[in-house]
């Protein structure tokens, strides 16, 4: 009586939990609807991704031959490099903006257009668990391979890089990431060991930088050792921009009256989507730089112009003297 | 089970109602999708367990010395088993789904294809059903058992159905042309070269080391590249069909690109610096010399010097040494490296070359069996080492069907199944971490027929 009474309880649990967390159940017609839709904007995604460089891709993502493409890809800002169409045919075309940090780059094809072109993913619609294809040249350009397809999920999404198991290689960076809409969401970037261990450029990383990658900026990135600016604080990431967790002491934020609880939302315009974000927004100044922060304090949205510190050296709890 | 008393019970029933809540809060993170929720994970990949169930008995293990080294695809009911045919020698056996082994009554092998035929006695086995679809489309979703045949995983097909070219089958060394060895390390021949080696009782391989960088042979750079510029680059037509590029920093060779000559590296030639052309004279002129005075026998200043021995290579097996200088392929004298390497790129892996070798006074002659090159030379590939475990013969097919299921060199010889249970193709060869290549239904079809 009494092991029926745990079987039934312990198996009670499991069956509750299941219910709870059995939202996204996985079957054979998931994958069947999952093909449908890639089948369905497979041309279209095929006729935009290009050959970039000396062994890279890109996609192009207007009409008048707008092209992204990893950071890495493309490099220094107002070269002269050819890319290839999935036709065979070269193109002459010249870098723009390049954006390191989220290893975002752009390229501008020349010639006559109208180009074939994808559409971009729209601002913070990539989530954990969503489906999603690669296109790209792993190995270098190959004609009568064509581009390689790979269809997986979304591990995570962060605002300087995506994680999914879409399996990459050498020649994939700068490659399209899409939606099951055929949008660009990303833009491969690198791998680690694992199979599943896949990254790529996030496309709000392209849409908060749109301009100066467009105008051939070489954006900054974080600045190393004690030449980093600093505010003072500790965040989280939160629903929208980063919560103030904690003021260290004698600390540009102490001076400018940040309080714990206050949630910074932008960093000189730039819109803050998660604690990455925000070091990096931060820690590319150099120590004295003024940045404009704005943040949200109970209902009310304000400014601030600040005058950074510098970033506290490694081991910095020995000068508390303990 | 132990008779529990109350309190014990209770406690009990609360942990586990506890570990229920907190584990589906965990696994309710919609921020981070788990490892089982992934495309091969084990939740997704379960939903097909069902249809691999239905055809679990067409697959078997191909063992060897009681190893599994590949998957078989059983395609009659009497007992004929398909497989890749380069993975193994001719001591097998087969393991089926009921894990009874057989010994295999005979072997016919289709090389071309890469395909073995072998048949067990056996009755009322389960063959495959064959597709009918010759052309799988981009996108479409299949399914291969993994190299452990109760596990399946899933992917979809990649690219454009095609042929993969073979590629030439290498001796497995390092090579570099006699001449230039002489000239950076200012010998006036070999035979001083080998008592200053000697003097000093060091190895070669350490000479040379200390001496030159060996970064010689086909390292191409491309455009987009960034690679530090090194202080000279010397350009030089060493003859109408070679075109060598140096670069040296300091006293430091820094590597040689062979390439065929071009318009505008002749261009770029003509306009270098009086001092770096001085090279490109003084190789001219021993050719010169040789031409002209054929008597003057200066044997070691022509062919490829071995600089380097790959273990496991079929020079390494045919007895071929470093130090060693090529001089004749297969009864064709060679002046360089790129002589001795156009030769071997004619020919493909498992045939025969007969090196003519000096070795300091003595003449040889090795029979060198060509391997993979991609087995010889990973590095050479980044791809290749990012990739892991990947299979040792893997071009060479005349049409194959491009997927991304991941499974590994021992999965080969199994079956690609769609998701109506059909064959579409056998595995043949784990390519790298992105592709797996099949082969479609039709061709293995045809093979067997021919093998029977």
């Amino acid at each position: 009586m009494r092991k029926t009474i745990v079987s039934l309880i312990l198996l009670g649990t499991i069956w509750a939990q299941a219910l709870i967390c059995g939202a996204d159940e996985p079957s054979v017609e998931v994958f069947l609807q999952t093909q449908r839709k890639v089948q369905a904007v497979l041309s279209k995604a095929l006729e935009s991704t290009i050959g970039v460089g000396s062994g890279g891709t890109g996609v192009i993502v207007s009409e008048d031959g707008l092209v992204l493409t990893a950071a890495h890809v493309s490099g220094e800002p107002g070269r002269r490099i050819t890319c290839r169409m999935p036709d065979g045919k070269r193109v002459r075309a010249k870098t723009l903006g390049r954006f390191d940090h989220a290893d975002a780059g752009m390229v501008r094809l020349e010639g006559e257009g109208p180009w074939p072109f994808s559409p971009l993913g729209p601002r913070k619609s990539v989530k954990a668990g969503q489906w999603c294809f690669v296109l790209g040249h792993p190995g270098g350009f190959d004609l009568d391979r064509g581009a390689v397809l790979r269809v997986g999920k979304v591990i995570f999404a962060r605002s300087d890089t995506i994680r999914t198991d879409c399996e990459l290689l050498r020649g994939d960076s700068g490659g399209p990431l899409f939606n099951l809409d055929g949008e660009v969401i990303g833009i491969n970037s690198r791998i680690g060991d694992p199979l599943d261990d896949n990254y790529h450029a996030p496309i709000d990383a392209f849409h908060k930088m749109w301009d100066p990658l467009l105008a051939g900026e070489d954006l900054p990135n974080t600045r190393r050792g004690s030449d980093r600016g600093d505010l003072g604080v500790d965040v989280e990431t939160h629903v929208k921009g980063v919560v103030v967790t904690r003021v260290r002491e004698n600390t540009a934020a102490v001076d400018a009256g940040i309080l714990v609880d206050d949630v910074i939302l932008s960093v000189d315009g730039y819109s803050i989507d998660d604690s990455s974000d925000y070091r990096w927004a931060i820690g590319k100044n150099r120590p004295g730089a003024s940045v404009n922060i704005e943040y949200l304090r109970g209902e009310s949205t304000s400014e601030l112009t600040v005058e950074l510190g510098e970033a506290p050296r490694r081991g910095r709890w020995r000068r508390r003297g303990f | 089970m132990l008779s529990l008393k109350k309190p014990t019970l209770i406690k009990m029933s609360l942990y586990a109602l506890f570990l229920g809540v907190v584990h589906s809060g965990y696994a309710a993170d919609s921020s981070y999708l788990d490892r089982a929720d992934r495309v091969n994970g084990w939740s997704t990949r379960s939903v097909f367990e069902p249809l691999y169930q239905k055809h679990r008995a067409s697959v078997v293990e191909i063992l060897e010395d009681g190893h599994q080294i590949a998957l078989g695809t059983v395609v009659s009911e009497d007992g004929f088993i398909v497989t890749k045919a380069s993975e193994f020698g001719m001591a097998l056996e087969v393991r089926d789904a009921a894990n009874q082994t057989y010994v295999p009554e005979f072997i016919s092998v289709d090389p071309k294809n890469d395909l073995a035929l072998l048949k067990i006695k056996a009755d009322g086995m389960k063959p495959v059903q064959w597709s009918d679809d010759a052309t799988p489309s981009m996108g479409q979703w299949m399914i291969s058992p993994h190299e452990d045949e109760t596990q399946v995983r899933v992917g979809v097909v990649s690219a454009t159905q095609r042929t993969i070219p073979k590629k030439p089958g290498a001796l497995g060394v390092q090579l570099m042309n006699v001449i230039d060895f002489l000239r950076f390390s200012s010998f006036k021949d070999f035979n001083e070269f080998r008592s200053k080696v000697d003097q000093q009782k060091r190895p070669v391989d350490q000479f040379l080391a200390e001496r030159l960088s060996l970064d010689d042979l086909d390292q191409d750079s491309g455009e987009g590249e960034n690679q530090d510029s090194p202080d000279v680059r010397i350009l030089e037509l060493l003859n109408d069909r070679i075109f060598r590029k140096t670069f040296v920093r300091g006293e430091q060779l820094e590597g040689i690109q062979l390439s065929k000559p071009t318009e505008e590296l002749l261009a770029k030639e003509a306009s270098q610096e009086e001092e770096d052309r001085f090279s490109y004279r003084s190789v001219l002129n021993l050719m010169i010399l040789e031409d002209a005075f054929p008597e003057l026998i200066i044997p070691q200043l022509k062919g490829g010097l071995i600089t380097g021995v790959r273990p496991d290579s079929g020079a390494e097996k045919a007895g071929v040494m470093l130090e060693d200088v090529v001089v004749a392929v297969n009864g064709q004298n060679v002046m360089t490296s790129s002589d001795i390497i156009q030769i071997v790129q004619q020919h493909g892996p498992g045939e025969n070359l007969k090196l003519q070798i000096h070795r300091g006074k003595q003449e040889l002659v090795k029979t060198v069996t060509l391997g993979y090159f991609d087995t010889a030379f990973p590095e050479l590939d980044v791809n290749i080492e990012l990739s892991g475990d990947i299979s040792d013969r893997r071009d060479g097919y005349q049409e194959v069907i491009q997927h991304e299921i991941p499974i590994p060199p021992k999965a080969m010889g199994g079956p690609l199944l769609d998701l109506e249970g059909r064959v579409v193709g056998v595995n043949i060869a784990r390519y790298n971490r992105v592709t797996t290549f099949a082969l479609p239904a039709a061709l293995v079809r045809a093979s067997i027929e021919k093998l029977k």
